[in-house]
């Protein structure tokens, strides 16, 4: 359920983890008026990855930064098998002015660094590199490659930083690395990543049985609406000309056209009327006439939440193709059943992309009567109740195919070939067949070219990537399906999307996007995260692998009680730092919120990653540019408070990090 | 490491010198027992001790309603009794005993909205109106809102005596002077309030509000009133020893006046206030006992703080990376006697150049001594104490002037005893209201001997937008620079519209500078130059309607890089001070940073930029003078709300060493791109070379909303900054200029530049400037 638009771009640039706000914010062609500077390309490095078990397995894809994190025995893409592989980026750092830098890397493995040609690290290790001599850029681009060759034991993963001029050792900004200009394989590499996700999203593998379920990755199994009770839910009109072509209500809809033919409109109305009998003995449920105090509310509401990141408001004048328009919301939702629906979007369709706001009953009430105060109106049509017609109906869900997909506890009468007898050529008819043939059992998927194109490309290879499960790259596919970006990085207060991996720690991450955290670190915003149960685990694990750290977070030592009381005072606002003037610690209220106020630190030891805290306090400008937390160290990393550790901010930050690993057991600073 | 050669000293120098910290010597000397005595009447209140006699302070009292002093001096009365005054109305707004006050508010707790209240239990109390009527009997208010001072020629506040722990208030009403001395009295396990009155012959009637009651009956006589309430308490208020033509009236049933007549002789007298139940009524007659008395203000007490603090200097702290400028720590007396906080507001110098007064947020007044050549140790003597968030102080002819919320106070010492004896009131024509943000920032003088001081607005809590509930009113001077007359006798709006303006700057040819505080209708900080009349930007601070034209800063400043709150000015007016002679600096609170700024007028237009000078301060940089005895600059700052100061005071000097200084100390926007003029020549090779500079720019949007972001110039919907394209790089032949052509070059709220060369001797340059572009030439 993603737009033409984003299938386009997004394949051609490949595996593309960072397609950043950045390039959101500053189109090429925004730029171009009037402006002296070059316009912008998308940021990122290609990065081709070898097996090194295989022959000519190989795969090309672009990636933020030099960042990688494959565990043992697992494939760094779902293209390679698993085992041994190389990977090598391409592209370029482009720096404003011509400097010195200093460049280090963690990893597991064998690494080695070129820039302009030469090679200035070179290093085979588990654990970090020495840093290099001082590497002059150029203003511009600086050409960069990088050679990676997993290791022999133990899971691979590489982590480049540098050190720009009175500054630390710290990643390098992801806009400032840019993929070459031109990489022929990546775009076929793209194509293939492209047919792949197509397959995926539109559950060929429904009807094209592939990899038994154990075996495959966990998207084959997504499902669809049931249709267990669905004519509680439904409106009949609504359904029979959905049934009969969903694209034409919905242009992004993944469900094909399955009728076709002078008896589609007949057979559609046919199978509606079947399933609006469906209906549990207990079902409807009586619908109220909402307030307009009750529609405005939950007018505000929808704005607070954010919806309009993925749905077009019921009252917009103008729809964006890419977004659900929710003007069909009343057409669609039998009276009185969408308040359940948005308490619990995913009570009938568990992989449904609609997440969970843990709305209340006044909320869900709310948003009900404004999504159904306006839009079209459900027809006043009839479902037949004629036995003959719902036993027709019903015959035509069991030979139709609905069933694939669909859940009903009724035996299925359709079958069609295993993926594995569908050979490439096959691939070029039926379902993908260039023009719909209304004469064809097939269903129309109504694919563009580029898109069949794509599928048949996928045809080609050997299709074991159904069973590659790669949380890196999955979390970049879903989380884009999911429209992450649409808010973080968009709106005021949200944190940009692009660092979370490097930033939460995997576990909390789950939690969080699960909606298992009942504490909101935010509770300042009026938007709320909602929970993506079904996906959580993998794109918290996948976002902490896409920046180069490992599914779980490591163990570390054991608090360093003397350390938490030094760090307890740095928080402090009695010769510390004054982080309580706008942090709470635990029940401590901040002292003196005035702009913004900061996270309960009390939340910090289970939320974020120890590197990452040590760079936000460190710098926290470089990473958000318009927060308002303070920068305290200089740039030779000594701190104002020269009576601990001699003002050396790492220590510093470090012992304040012990005190915040305590979590919700922090005692409070000391204010006196 | 590329650590230049410079810094890598520094580096090491600092590290001893912070060894030298830790065992710096903070010496104290044991209490005297005069101190000890003064110090016995009261208890130590909280983290911030509070050891004097009287507080200024807006204070919220309990009843009757609306009851607000806003510019309040509580005073301690012993017995756990407390009165406060307010010295725009001329009124004792409330008596009370137990608990002092409830210090909250920004200067106390640090919160944002609030002011302190009475914490006690109130027993008499009066309504938000003139204490003392005009010469018809009239109290009626005549103020056009109800800040500011009641009219002079009704009543007028002089000032304030102290001796010992009593405090004597002076003020005039009708022409006729009255002190008066409050006090406390107990007996029988009851308190009263004393209000001691020493008055002058009058010219004309005097009426002075002293307690009101819901009053259900009332017992009256010239010299004795009794209120009852509808609680079982009642109110006895007594005249004793009084002349003749004065006596006690009731007048809106509720509320006791004190009438002297026309032509009362010269006489001083005591009116007592007891507030209990009316059980208690037969001991009343125990707190009349004694004679009316008023300290005499002639001969002021013994020292209330004969010890000193002595602080150690940390020399060459730090540096700047040429070795030019380095930074020498004058240690604040943070350690001191009386626990209290000493966080520096503003400072100016004594004409021997080796003593300076230096007054804090909280209250205070200090005279450091030790300013010689060797500056080695320290010398701090508390002056005075009590002063309403005192945030600007100027000396004049030896004579100690500071701003604060409440009125411009000049302070006399009469007796050399090293402490303020009398605080005069030099000027309260200012306004003030509850709100937490209407700071009063910095005082500075002009070649004529005018006095200028800026007045931050009123905000919400949040920050965002004016004016709310609990947050203050939009005086006739909130968010104004002022005008006060050589004599004290005349205070003006100068210019409008600002919003947190902490720190001015006067130049010597009287030009006239500010900065404000990013927020409402103030998209980033700017650097402003002052015109009369002049309006600058705060729509709800303009104080005309229509909203005038908004004059553009010198130039804007990022609040994310460079400035996200601004301090003074001051002018290099020292020829010891490096090549930097006649050049305007400007000090960063929120960044503690000091800047170079380089200015130009275009087309009668006044803009330019700003580079770093990078030393590093103890705490903000927020105040700054030179000391024309040694030539040097001198920064002092505190850390009261949002800033990268870690410390909660700083004063330190900028000295020059002798060393050639390198840096950019001139911008010119030409038609086509910039000129950057150089103290030192530079080397051809890396000057000429444009890949050692670059460039961005933005714009920012100047709205109600709470700052701006940036926004890029060739997409103004679009958010960020657009890189700007340096086409070429220039060197004079002198070697100090270098022009860079820049492409599409266009007025701009902000360009910044950045830059990495080295000078002819060797030296690295690296230095990052931002300005701003209001025209072309």
């Amino acid at each position: 359920m993603f737009c033409p638009e984003q299938r386009h771009s997004v394949w051609k640039a490949g595996w593309r983890l960072l397609m950043a706000v950045a390039s959101l914010a500053v189109s090429a062609s925004a730029l171009a008026q009037n402006s002296p500077a070059p316009a912008k390309q998308e940021s990122g490095l290609s990065v081709t990855y070898t097996s090194l078990e295989s022959a000519k397995a190989s795969d090309v894809v672009s990636i933020p930064n030099v960042w990688l994190y494959v565990p043992s025995g697992k494939s760094p893409t779902p293209f390679l098998p698993a085992g041994k592989f190389s990977s090598v980026w391409n592209g370029s750092i482009n720096v404003e002015k011509r400097a010195n830098y200093l460049f280090q890397a963690e990893l597991n493995g064998a690494l080695k660094l070129e820039l302009n040609g030469k090679v200035v690290l070179e290093a085979s290790t588990n654990g970090v590199t020495e840093i290099t001599k001082p590497v002059q850029l150029n203003q511009g681009a600086n050409v960069l490659k990088v050679q990676f060759a997993s290791p022999a034991q133990g899971d691979a993963f590489v982590r480049l930083k540098w050190q720009p001029k009175d500054s630390f050792l710290q990643p390098i900004p992801a806009e400032l690395l840019m993929p070459p200009a031109d990489a022929p394989e990546a775009a076929s590499s793209a194509k293939l990543h492209q047919g792949r996700e197509l397959f995926i999203e539109f559950r060929c593998a429904k009807c094209h049985a592939g990899p038994a379920p154990d075996a495959a990755i966990p998207e084959l199994s997504m499902d669809a609406p049931t249709f267990e009770g669905i004519g509680a839910r439904r409106n009949y009109d609504w359904m029979a000309r959905w049934i009969q072509d969903p694209k034409s209500m919905r242009a992004t809809a993944h469900m094909p056209k399955v009728l076709h033919g002078p008896k589609a409109k007949e057979e559609a109305e046919t199978i509606a009327a079947y399933l609006i009998s469906l209906k549990p003995d207990a079902a409807g449920t009586k619908a109220v006439e909402p307030s307009s105090e009750l529609i405005g509310a939950g007018k505000k509401l929808f704005e607070a939440l954010h919806c309009a990141a993925c749905h077009n408001a019921p009252d917009a004048s103008e729809n964006d193709v890419k977004k659900i328009f929710l003007k069909s919301v009343r057409e669609k939702f039998v009276a009185g059943t969408l308040t359940a629906f948005l308490q619990k979007p995913d009570a009938h369709y568990a992989w449904i992309r609609m997440p969970n706001f843990k709305l209340s009953q006044s909320e869900a009430d709310q948003l009900s009567a404004y999504l159904t105060s306006c839009g079209d109106k459900p027809k006043d049509v009839a479902a037949s109740a004629d036995t003959a017609v719902l036993e027709r109906g019903k015959k035509l869900v069991q030979t139709s195919g609905c069933l694939n997909c669909h859940t009903l506890k009724l035996d299925n009468q359709f079958s069609t070939k295993l993926l594995a007898d569908l050979a490439p050529e096959k691939w070029k008819q039926g379902c993908l067949a260039a023009t719909s043939d209304d004469a064809s059992k097939s269903p129309h998927f109504n694919f563009t070219a580029d898109e069949r194109d794509a599928l048949q490309n996928f045809a080609t290879t050997d299709r074991a990537s159904l069973t590659r499960h790669v949380p890196a790259e999955f979390a970049e596919r879903q989380t884009r399906s999911l429209n992450c970006r649409e808010c973080h990085g968009k709106f005021e207060g949200f944190p940009a999307f692009d660092i979370l991996g490097g930033k939460l720690k995997p576990e909390w991450s789950k939690a969080f996007i699960g909606g298992e955290i009942a504490t909101n670190p935010r509770p300042w915003l009026e938007a709320r995260m909602p929970a993506f149960s079904k996906r959580a685990e993998a794109i918290a694990q996948g976002l902490a692998m896409q920046h180069g750290y490992p599914p779980q977070t490591p163990a570390e030592a054991p608090i360093d009680q003397d350390a938490v009381k030094i760090g307890q005072k740095l928080v402090s606002a009695t010769g510390g730092f004054s982080c309580v003037m706008c942090h709470a610690v635990g029940e401590m209220k901040a002292t003196q919120v005035f702009e913004v106020a900061g996270i309960n630190l009390a939340l910090s030891g289970s939320r974020l990653m120890k590197p990452y805290v040590h760079r936000w306090v460190r710098n926290p400008q470089l990473i958000d540019p318009a927060t308002k937390m303070p920068v305290y160290f200089d740039e030779e990393g000594k701190s104002p408070l020269r009576d601990f550790y001699e003002g050396d901010a790492t220590k510093q930050i470090e012992v304040i990090w012990q005190y915040l690993r305590l979590g919700d057991k922090m005692p409070p600073p000391p204010t006196q | 490491m590329h650590m230049c050669r410079f810094k890598a000293l520094n580096l090491v120098r600092s590290r001893n010198f912070a060894l030298l910290a830790l065992t710096s010597l903070i010496l104290t000397l044991p209490l005297s027992p005069a101190a000890q005595a003064a110090s016995a009447r009261w208890k130590v209140q909280g983290a911030m001790d509070q050891d004097f006699p009287f507080q200024g302070a807006c204070i919220g009292a309990t009843f009757p309603a609306g009851n607000i002093a806003y510019k309040g001096l509580t005073l301690k009365l012993g017995n756990e009794a407390y009165m406060c005054f307010d010295t725009d109305d001329l009124r004792m707004v409330a008596g009370w005993t137990g608990g002092y006050l409830n210090f909250d508010g920004v200067a106390y707790s640090g919160s944002h909205g609030n002011h302190p209240t009475i914490a006690g239990n109130q027993k008499f109390g009066t309504k938000s109106m003139p204490g003392v009527a005009d010469e018809t009997g009239s109290f009626k208010d005549t103020r056009l809102e109800p800040f500011g001072p009641i009219p002079a020629k009704v009543g007028h506040w002089n000032g304030l005596y102290v001796n010992g722990d009593d405090v004597v208030l002076s003020y005039t009403v009708g022409g006729t002077k009255i002190l008066e001395m409050p006090a406390s009295v107990a007996a029988d396990g009851q308190v009263g309030f004393i209000r001691n009155f020493k008055t002058e012959k009058n010219k004309t009637p005097i009426s002075i509000v002293l307690c009101e009651a819901d009053t259900t009956n009332t017992e009256i006589s010239d010299k004795h009133v009794v209120l009852h309430g509808k609680g079982t308490n009642i109110t006895i208020v007594e005249l004793v020893d009084a002349p003749r033509g004065a006596k006690l009236e009731v007048i809106d049933n509720q509320r006791v006046i004190l009438k002297l007549d026309k032509k009362t002789k010269a006489s001083t007298f005591k009116v007592v206030i007891w507030n209990g139940p009316e059980a208690n009524r037969v001991k009343f007659a125990g707190l009349l006992a004694g004679k009316a008395q008023v300290a005499d203000i002639k001969k002021p007490g013994p020292a209330r703080w004969p010890e000193t603090v002595v602080t150690k200097v940390v020399m060459n702290a730090n540096s700047t990376p040429d070795g030019a400028y380095t930074l020498d720590q004058l240690t604040p007396p943070t350690e001191n006697p009386w626990k209290r906080q000493v966080r520096i507001g503003g400072f100016d110098f004594f004409s021997d150049g080796k003593r300076a007064a230096v007054c804090t947020w909280d209250g205070d007044i200090w005279i450091v001594s030790g300013l010689d050549d060797k500056l080695n140790m320290l010398t701090w003597k508390r002056f005075a104490s009590g002063g309403y968030e005192t945030l600007g102080l100027k000396i004049v002819n030896d004579v100690i002037y500071t701003s604060g919320r409440d009125q411009i106070t000049r302070y006399h010492d009469f007796n050399n005893d090293g402490e303020a004896d009398y605080y005069e009131n030099f000027n309260n024509q200012i306004t003030s209201s509850d709100g937490f943000h209407e700071f009063v920032f910095d005082l500075q003088t002009d070649s004529k001997g005018n006095f200028y001081t800026a007045k931050a607005g009123p905000v919400r809590g949040g920050g965002r937008g004016f004016g709310g509930d609990n947050y203050g009113t939009i005086s006739e001077h909130a968010g104004t620079l002022l005008k006060i007359s050589k004599d004290g006798s005349k205070l003006e709006v100068y210019a409008t519209g600002f919003r947190a303006p902490n720190g001015m700057g006067m130049g010597p040819h009287d030009e006239i500078t500010t900065s404000d505080n990013e927020g409402t209708w103030v998209p980033t900080t700017p650097i402003n130059w002052i015109k009369q009349g002049g309006f600058y930007g705060v729509e709800s601070t303009a104080h005309h309607k229509p909203v005038p034209t908004f004059e553009k800063p010198v130039c804007w400043l990022s609040h994310n890089d460079f400035d996200n709150s601004g301090g003074a000015q001051a002018w290099v007016t020292s020829d010891k001070w490096g090549p930097l002679k006649d050049e305007m600096l400007h000090m960063s609170y929120g960044k503690c940073t000091l800047f170079l700024v380089m200015k130009e007028t275009v087309n009668g237009t006044m803009q330019g930029g700003v580079v770093k000078i990078p030393v590093k301060f103890t705490s903000s940089s927020m105040r700054g003078r030179f000391n024309a005895k040694d030539g040097q600059l001198y920064i002092g700052g505190l850390q009261g709300w949002q800033t990268s100061a870690v410390k909660l005071a700083g004063f330190d000097r900028v000295r020059y060493t002798g060393k050639p200084v390198h840096t950019v100390n001139s911008l010119h926007v030409t038609k086509t791109g910039i000129e950057l003029g150089f103290t030192e020549p530079l080397d051809p090779a890396s000057a000429n070379d444009v890949q050692n500079y670059s460039g961005k720019r933005w714009n920012y949007h100047r709205c109600e909303d709470y700052g701006s972001p940036e926004f890029s110039v060739a997409d103004p919907s679009k958010q960020g900054r657009d890189a700007l394209t340096i086409q070429s790089a220039k060197l004079s032949p002198d070697g100090k200029t270098v022009t860079l052509q820049i492409a599409d070059l266009k007025p701009v709220m902000q360009q910044m530049i950045s830059f990495d060369l080295k000078a002819k001797d060797g030296a690295d340059i690296s230095q990052t400037i931002q300005h701003t572009i209001h025209v072309l030439p």
